[in-house]
């Protein structure tokens, strides 16, 4: 399957080709062009795994319950535009057998067929500082299409690295990591804003984003008109 | 008229370069900077109906101003309201744009707002952008604008379509089973025929969506 990144400044997005009899997954909402050819599904399950179990731990992890698929139908090929909703990057992530990826929710966009996607919670930390705080780890040989807000960059980790949540994109699972604070205690780090950071150790890379949509919300937020209760 | 678009293709803006005693067209708004003797004037171009039919079904401006070039020409730069890309289209006919995708023209390019049936209702809204004319045409979009030469048939998310030609055709339409229509909430522009489309990549809708959760909260009572 060919993906083409169209890296047009800040607004990236991806143009996946797809041949007879290939599949591609997608976050739920993120096509915004496709050819006629192309048969729109909606499913619960990534290769192997799922069913209303995994979209039920999505959908508490503040992620759509279904993923979108995309195949042909006619036998000739076909093509699928997906973008993501804030300006940003769009990278694609080759993933072998090797070494699984973990990607932060919100910035999953789609993946191919033959790769495994599985939810993975990070305890009730996460849900305690109001941060959704969950992972798909993305699993087998085949490529992984992630979305960022601003511009990634990507970290070599050999030894220790710390990362604010709002702005790790993904990252290889060969490394260790714990959910932490960022202050010397859990009052002073909540009051500095800092919130929950992931501690690193190990070697293996991180895909960072340049901003926290978290922080862009609640900047604009607050300008709009109050919402009823 | 020469013209350039800077700064591409995430903020775009476009200079255009007046001869003596030419004349360009700007939406309300648009205009960022004039250099050298040009005169504005502030129509409703083609008269009142057709400026409220512009600003209330089409969500356009009321008033579009006219540049018209002195003695020794002069210079505009136009900018839309929201970032991305700007295309510049040597209009020969006709072009449908999106509400509020119209940017600049050429005099000889008209607006008028088009009933676009039903369907609108569930897409941008009721009505589009008709351009006529011969000219040049500036349209712009929020994102990067993708040009798509349609043969046969092309799926566009809703909010998504920015311009096509007229010789485009489209309809709605949703995944083809009914489930994804129930659960996955995705209503798609079908178009058909032969002819150019352009779609942009980043849906305002979907921005304002992201930031309707960060609102304040107003208790009922309170007030």
């Amino acid at each position: 399957m060919k993906i083409d990144i169209l890296k047009r400044g800040a607004f990236g997005s991806a143009l996946v080709h797809l041949q007879p009899g290939e599949t591609f997954i997608s976050e739920s909402g993120a096509m915004f062009r496709a050819s006629s050819n192309v048969d729109i599904d909606v499913t619960t399950k990534s290769k192997g795994k799922g069913g209303i179990l995994a979209g039920i731990k999505r959908l508490i992890g503040g992620e759509h319950f279904f993923f979108s698929t995309y195949r042909v139908t006619d036998g000739s090929p076909g093509e699928v535009g997906l973008a993501p909703t804030l300006q940003g990057e769009v990278r694609v992530v080759d993933v072998d057998p090797s070494i699984s990826w973990l990607c932060a929710g919100a910035s999953y966009m789609g993946s191919t067929d033959d790769l495994a996607i599985d939810t993975q919670f990070q305890g009730f930390k996460g849900m305690f500082s109001g941060e959704s705080l969950f992972f798909l780890k993305v699993s087998g040989s085949g490529q992984l299409l992630v979305n960022a807000f601003g511009r990634i960059t990507e970290l070599e980790v050999d030894g220790q690295m710390i990362v604010d949540t709002g702005h790790v994109v993904a990252f290889e699972e060969a490394l260790d990591y714990k959910v932490t604070k960022a202050g010397g205690s859990w009052v002073s780090s909540f009051v500095a804003g800092e919130g929950l950071v992931l501690e690193f150790h190990g070697r293996g890379k991180i895909l960072v984003q340049s901003h926290n949509p978290k922080e862009f919300g609640k900047s604009i937020g607050p300008l709009l008109p109050a919402r009823q209760r | 008229m020469n013209y350039e678009i800077l700064t591409k293709p995430s903020y775009a803006l476009v200079e255009v370069a007046l001869e003596p005693n030419e004349q360009v067209v700007g939406d309300s708004g648009a205009m960022t900077w004039i250099e050298g003797s040009v005169e504005t004037t502030t129509t409703t171009r083609g008269g009142i109906l057709s400026g409220l039919k512009r600003k209330i079904l089409s969500g356009e401006s009321f008033f579009q101003n006219t540049f018209t070039a002195g003695a020794s020409g002069g210079t505009i730069g136009f900018a839309p309201g929201i970032p991305g890309d700007i295309v510049a289209l040597d209009l020969q006919s006709e072009l449908y744009l999106q509400k509020g995708a119209y940017l600049a023209s050429m005099p000889g390019v008209k607006c008028d707002s088009k009933f676009d049936g039903l369907r609108g209702f569930f897409n941008e809204g009721l009505f589009i952008l008709r351009c006529t004319g011969q000219g040049t045409l500036f349209f712009h979009s929020y994102g990067d604008i993708q040009e798509i030469d349609v043969d046969g048939e092309y799926l566009v998310d809703n909010g998504y379509a920015v311009a096509w030609e007229p010789s485009l055709q489209y309809r709605l339409t949703r995944a083809r089973k009914i489930r994804s229509f129930l659960f996955g909430d995705q209503i798609l522009l079908r178009f058909s025929g032969r002819g150019k489309l352009w779609v942009q990549s980043r849906s305002p809708h979907s921005l304002a969506n992201f930031c309707h959760p960060f609102r304040r909260v107003q208790s009922r009572n309170n007030d």
